[in-house]
């Protein structure tokens, strides 16, 4: 090959692969518009089962303490805001982190399916990133698939006795692959490889983004690691305050001056302590607090 | 034991610790409050003026005392509580802590919808306070696009729209601007010309000398002093131990009256305009 | 940051009925989806951009970048389904590399693009919504649908707290690089570390601080407010369904007219 049309190929190469590489180092979500329909209903057809444990399992939280709606709220928000906050990044390039890894260690995979649509939801219509048609298909792979992944790994390394730190990188860090993996498929499911069918076409998309993802995901696994850690080392009462969320059904929940932040004892919640409490302390308590 | 309804709020013997923490909030706190009042509480950061405030609408409930609102003791029932709510308003210190709703609207009407208002009814109530608290230039932006003292206003319509009895405002100048601060001092004298008694934190000892009937003075979760302005800004001791200064215009008062330049017997000025008449 | 939501407070067409807005939105998107028409795709992404640019008062430069914004998942994901590396070439293009090809049939092609005008279309559908109309509006309209009402509620708190988190979290971000917490790597990492754990704690603190407030003013279990809605207008309603019945006969007819 002649040197000039050379050095015009590798420049060309440079260039598509910077084009590549920098802009696109983003969470993965599939783009509005970008999914036929029929996969569209699918896929949030195959969420709503996980969506409506996790509403009705949020909705027992509520109900038995009315204060946690405030609580469970200010977690999505702040899966949101974590997700939407630049990371550090080895290319220089603007990533961000999915939160949906952290989310599941911190409140539980039930909380985060529905936190998590609710946070994409947000995050296509303030932010563009995703859309109200392929919500399905990325409430899957990011709220349902990954946190599940993330919350049996963390799990399964506390039960083998595995190290704390490398516990939580593998749970976020195996997540985040998870995620980007059920998104390829997701992707190659719809728009099958003329040559080779869906398995060539995933293996496309699981090359294309892989650039992107693999770094993003461990960098997220450091940061979800630091974050953890930092947790539970300074600020144990606040875990043990939204431990609630992620309690099996049937555990003994934790006891009540545990449960509220900081031990700040309010009125609503001792009054369930009423029938314990002697009359004279409090005057003429009628009736304890009825749900 | 014959209940004074002269007394809007009286408070007996109160104690509250915070879970966790060894030292009392709250001491043997023992207060009356008239009703229609002006009142100042005053003291250092950690005095227990804020869990006073929340004792007072029933949020945090005292380990030991008793609290009467209007002549009856707080009843820890859900309705006991409700109704002492509807008494009882507290504009809270920080603005974000208590506005929940990005829209203006949406979150002045919550509170009167509460209290069981037909929409109709609530949409007019509504209304008349963004009116008269001068929200109507923002009332269709976001929460989140408010400035301070914006959001402070909007925070006042929030309880306002209620028309409690008791309206307790925790430093409500705090981090306002002069303008903003004015505004609210404003809006605080026309609570008072509604018959609403005013209960107000403040670091502000010029301020409160002035405006207040009475003054509390709080250390240590106990009232060390109560009484009108002039007598509590007199108490040297009690404002030493309070942390805080003497008001500036009495200060000055007393040098011109050591200094000769003004007579003995005149009446201490509350403001700056009243020393200048004396002089 | 969050642009789209300022953007959104300030559209010339924010007080139209939300209910039709978002009727309007979903209808069209619905429709370029079904139909994956260019035709239609090009009609729907030229009558969205008349409405935000044109009716909506949205400057054109900055619709235009946030056109971009999915841009860079467009173009890879689609080079991903045009581009097959085989070893039989197929009809639009072969490169050869040693025995494989890096080729893509026509037809491939023809959907590539056809998949691109049928996502902006659809972009250009949400951001008509999101761009026109305000968040509370739009939970509003939600509340009308009769979805659960705790689902409600929880969209409503967390719209609003993600505003006053993002003010935090942007605090203590300046606090940080002011004390030189981004010099490197580690450090950045450090101090995103810090952040989250700090942005944490506190969310925590408000979310109780927020329920007393609530409290304080009587909530009862369920928030009710009162919404200032603009009555829907038949006129535009009729207008909606015009379009919307335009839109079909495209798709299915090769009308001269648009071809």
């Amino acid at each position: 090959m002649p040197k000039k049309k050379k050095i015009l190929l590798r420049a060309y190469i440079a260039f598509a692969a910077l084009f590549v590489i920098a802009p696109a180092s983003n969470a993965m979500h599939i783009m509005e518009g970008y999914l036929p329909a029929g996969y569209c209903v699918a896929w949030g057809v195959i969420c709503l089962p996980f969506l409506i444990a996790g509403f009705i399992s949020l909705k027992k939280k509520v109900k038995e303490n009315r204060r946690n709606l405030t609580l469970i709220a200010m977690s999505g928000a702040f899966i949101f805001v974590i997700s939407s906050l630049k990371i550090p990044s080895v290319t220089g390039s603007c990533s961000h982190m999915t939160g949906t890894g952290l989310g599941a260690i911190l409140f539980g995979p039930a909380a985060v399916s529905v936190l998590g649509i609710i946070v994409l939801i947000f995050q296509a219509v303030l932010l563009a990133h995703g859309g109200l048609t392929t919500l399905g298909a990325n409430t899957f792979s990011m709220a349902i698939a990954g946190p599940l992944v993330s919350f049996g790994i963390y799990k399964l390394c506390r039960a083998a006795k595995v190290n704390r730190r490398v516990g939580v990188f593998l749970a976020a860090f195996l997540g985040d692959i998870f995620t980007y993996c059920v998104t390829s498929i997701q992707l190659a499911l719809a728009y099958p490889s003329e040559a080779g069918g869906v398995a060539a076409s995933a293996v496309k998309f699981l090359g294309v983004f892989a650039p992107t993802q693999l770094p993003l995901a461990v960098i997220e696994g450091i940061l979800t690691v630091v974050i953890v850690i930092g947790l539970e080392t300074y600020a144990k009462p606040e875990l043990k305050s939204i431990g609630f969320l992620r309690d099996t059904p049937g555990k003994q929940p934790p006891c009540l001056h545990e449960r509220i932040f900081a031990g700040q004892r309010t009125a609503n919640d001792s009054c369930r302590e009423l029938s314990e409490v002697s009359r004279d302390r409090i005057g003429e308590a009628k009736h304890p607090l009825s749900d | 034991m014959i209940r004074d309804k002269e007394w809007v709020i009286e408070v007996y013997d109160v104690s509250y610790t915070y879970d966790g923490n060894e030292e009392k909030a709250l001491d043997g706190l023992n207060l009356k409050i008239r009703r229609g009042a002006k009142v100042a509480f005053m003291g250092g950061n950690g005095s227990g003026k804020s869990t006073f405030f929340l004792c007072l609408n029933g949020i945090r409930k005292p380990d030991a005392g008793e609290i009467c609102i209007d002549g009856n003791p707080i009843n820890y029932t859900r309705k006991g509580l409700l109704d002492v709510r509807k008494k009882v308003g507290i504009v809270f210190q920080e603005p974000d802590d208590q506005l929940f709703s990005a829209s203006v609207y949406e979150e002045i009407s919550f509170g009167i919808l509460n209290l069981g208002i037909d929409e109709k009814t609530a949409q007019k109530e509504v209304e008349d306070v963004i009116e008269e608290l001068e929200i109507t230039p923002f009332q269709d932006r976001p929460a989140h696009a408010l400035s301070g003292g914006q959001k402070k206003q909007v925070a006042i319509a929030d309880i306002l729209v209620m028309h409690p009895e008791v309206m307790i405002l925790d430093e409500p100048a705090a981090a306002l601007d002069p303008r903003h601060t004015r505004k609210v001092q404003e809006i605080v004298e026309r609570l008072t010309e509604k018959g609403i008694t005013v209960l107000m934190a403040t670091h502000d000892i010029d301020y409160a000398y002035a405006w207040a009937d009475e003054i509390v003075l709080m250390h240590e979760g106990k009232v060390i002093r109560q009484g009108t302005p002039l007598e509590v800004c007199s108490d040297r001791s009690a404002l030493e131990t309070a942390n805080l200064e003497m008001p500036a215009v009495l200060k000055l008062h007393e040098r011109l009256k050591e200094k000769g330049m003004i007579p003995e017997e005149t009446v201490p000025p509350r403001t700056v305009d009243e020393l200048v008449e004396i002089l | 940051m969050l642009l789209i939501d300022k953007l959104s407070y300030q559209s010339k067409l924010r007080y139209v009925n939300a209910s039709e807005k978002l009727m309007y939105a979903v209808l069209t998107l619905v429709l370029c989806i079904l139909s994956r028409s260019v035709r239609v795709a090009v009609l729907v992404f030229a009558v969205n951009g008349i409405l935000t640019v044109g009716k909506g008062g949205i400057p054109l430069f900055r619709y235009i970048k946030l056109l971009m914004i999915p841009f860079a998942f467009l173009i890879v994901g689609t080079a991903a389904i045009m581009v097959n590396i085989s070893e039989t070439p197929l009809d639009a293009f072969a490169i050869t590399i040693g025995k494989w090809y890096i080729t893509g049939s026509r037809a491939g092609v023809y959907q590539g693009l056809r998949l691109c005008s049928t996502a902006f279309a659809a972009v250009s559908c949400l951001y008509f919504l999101s761009l026109n109309t305000v968040m509370t509006d739009i939970l509003g309209t939600c509340r009308k649908l009769h979805l659960p009402p705790l689902l409600i509620e929880l969209m409503l708190l967390i719209y609003r707290f993600i505003f006053v988190l993002s003010k935090t979290a942007h605090a203590i971000t300046v606090s940080q690089q002011s004390r030189l917490g981004n010099r490197n790597f580690r450090t950045q990492i450090r101090a995103f570390g810090a952040l989250g754990s700090a942005l944490f704690v506190l969310a925590l603190k408000r979310s109780n601080a927020l329920y007393d407030a609530m409290e304080s003013r009587c909530y009862d279990g369920s928030i009710r407010v009162l919404s200032r809605e603009q009555p829907a207008s038949k006129k535009e309603i009729a207008g909606i369904i015009m379009f919307e019945v335009i839109l079909i006969l495209i798709w299915f007819c090769n009308w001269p007219v648009c071809g």
